[in-house]
């Protein structure tokens, strides 16, 4: 137990990292996949094109392999392009990765809105904007919602995957530990750790879940 | 006023509507036959500025929807359908917001006054005997209520024109009978109501005027006043 007690400081220290990768993630990805998905409903055509192309390359890849090539290789293949510190590199790999599945999770929640709910705003002379922010993401965001949580308990373990960019956190942490002692100890903590970190997540989800259906039932 | 001339509509290469020409007086209550596919529902979808006619002219109270040749803006076109509400087969409620938000959204939207806009939703929803499910939402109501709803809905704009694409065909007779009573009275108060429907009955119950669609134009045009 001593030894336990021990080890758990240097571990945790490595989760301010592990954190900041999740926060940062969700607070870009998040907005960002929102818009996308949302203007890639009337974009031309070209436009839709990319967007196709950039999520099936970044669904369709490792996320070790475009750390990889975000942190080590894109510095090699342009010049004058750097990440002045690897956490960087990773928090923009994470963004563009996750962004790409957000996307798709938006997209999927906005083809189950029926077209009625358009053509209900146009009659009642809606204009675009306020259908789009008052009427379709609403109901967009509503039906995504499980969906997202999966993915968020997915980017709460992805964070992990940093450490083979160098970055220091929460399981790079526990491996020192383990070569350094040569117990395991030190995993089961960082196990703990996750189980925690992903029992609150879900949590949240089951609060914004339960607090859109308190809204209908006490107003 | 409606009135539509030369009007053709093509949808994915099928004709759909062929030089329809017809209009609609102020205070008239017309019912649209025909069968499924004749283009009852694209005629309404002209009307109230969902879709747009390759060729032809409509006009509502005077002001051009849609003219021939002449590529008018988003602007004045939405102007132009100021005077139409409409509801349609399904009601396409708003699922999240509750009755009364249903009713106050777009008001509210406009930058009307919202004690204003909040007073007259209360004395619709009074008027549909709908008070009591003011914080209801449309999963939470009963077919008919949900019908209600849609109807006060559509009024909240004062329309002078109102559309009914369809709205009874899910209805059994005794929601059917209330919702055309409400129709009828609205009528009598002088606005105007355009019913498509393919129920003949129905139409020869409750409407003056019945224009039967064929081939994509009109076939009779019969007034059943006196």
């Amino acid at each position: 137990m001593s030894y336990l007690l021990s080890i758990t400081p240097y571990i945790l220290e490595g989760f301010k990292t592990t954190f900041l990768v999740f926060a940062v993630t969700l607070l870009v990805s998040l907005p960002l996949a929102i818009i996308l998905a949302t203007t890639s409903l009337h974009a031309p055509r070209p436009v839709k094109r990319l967007l196709s192309l950039y999520t099936w390359v970044m669904r369709g890849t490792p996320l070790i392999l475009q750390l990889y090539v975000i942190v080590f290789g894109l510095p090699l293949l342009i010049p004058g392009f750097f990440t002045r510190q690897a956490i960087i590199g990773a928090c923009l790999t994470f963004i563009l990765n996750y962004t790409a599945y957000f996307i798709e999770i938006f997209k999927g929640g906005l083809i189950t809105i029926d077209p009625g709910q358009w053509e209900a705003a146009s009659t009642l002379h809606i204009s675009r904007f306020n259908t789009y922010s008052r009427i379709i993401m609403p109901q967009m965001i509503r039906n995504s919602l499980y969906a997202l949580s999966n993915e968020c308990i997915s980017l709460v373990k992805d964070t992990s995957l940093v450490t083979v960019v160098g970055i220091g956190e929460i399981f790079r942490n526990a491996k020192e530990i383990m070569n350094r002692d040569l117990k395991i100890q030190a995993l089961f903590i960082v196990a703990i750790v996750y189980l925690l970190f992903t029992f609150i997540v879900i949590q949240v989800f089951k609060a914004i879940e339960a607090r859109l259906r308190m809204e209908r039932k006490s107003l | 006023m409606i009135e539509l001339n030369h009007v053709f509509y093509t949808y994915q290469k099928t004709p759909v509507l062929s030089n329809l020409s017809l209009s609609i007086n102020p205070g008239e209550f017309t019912a649209i036959l025909g069968p499924s596919g004749v283009g009852k529902s694209t005629l309404v979808r002209l009307i109230s500025n969902l879709i747009t006619p390759q060729q032809g002219t409509i006009r509502i109270n005077n002001r051009y929807l849609i003219q021939s040749d002449v590529l008018m803006s988003k602007k004045e076109r939405r102007s132009a359908t100021e005077p139409i509400g409409m509801i349609f087969q399904n009601f396409n409620l708003f699922p999240h917001l509750n009755v009364l938000n249903n009713l106050t959204l777009s008001p509210n939207l406009n930058h009307e006054d919202r004690n204003e806009v909040n007073k007259r939703a209360l004395k619709l929803l009074e008027d549909f005997q709908l008070s009591e499910k003011s914080m209801a939402f449309p999963d939470e109501l009963s077919g008919g209520q949900r019908q209600r709803v849609a109807i006060a809905r559509s009024l909240m704009l004062n329309p002078e024109i109102l559309l009914i694409d369809e709205a009874t065909s899910a209805l059994d007779p005794e929601r059917k009978a209330e919702f055309m009573a409400i129709l009828q009275e609205l009528n009598r108060k002088g606005m105007t109501i355009v019913l498509i429907t393919h129920d003949h009955d129905l139409a020869k119950t409750y409407a003056r005027r019945i224009i039967t669609l064929a081939s994509g134009s009109v076939l009779h045009d019969t007034s059943l006043e006196s």
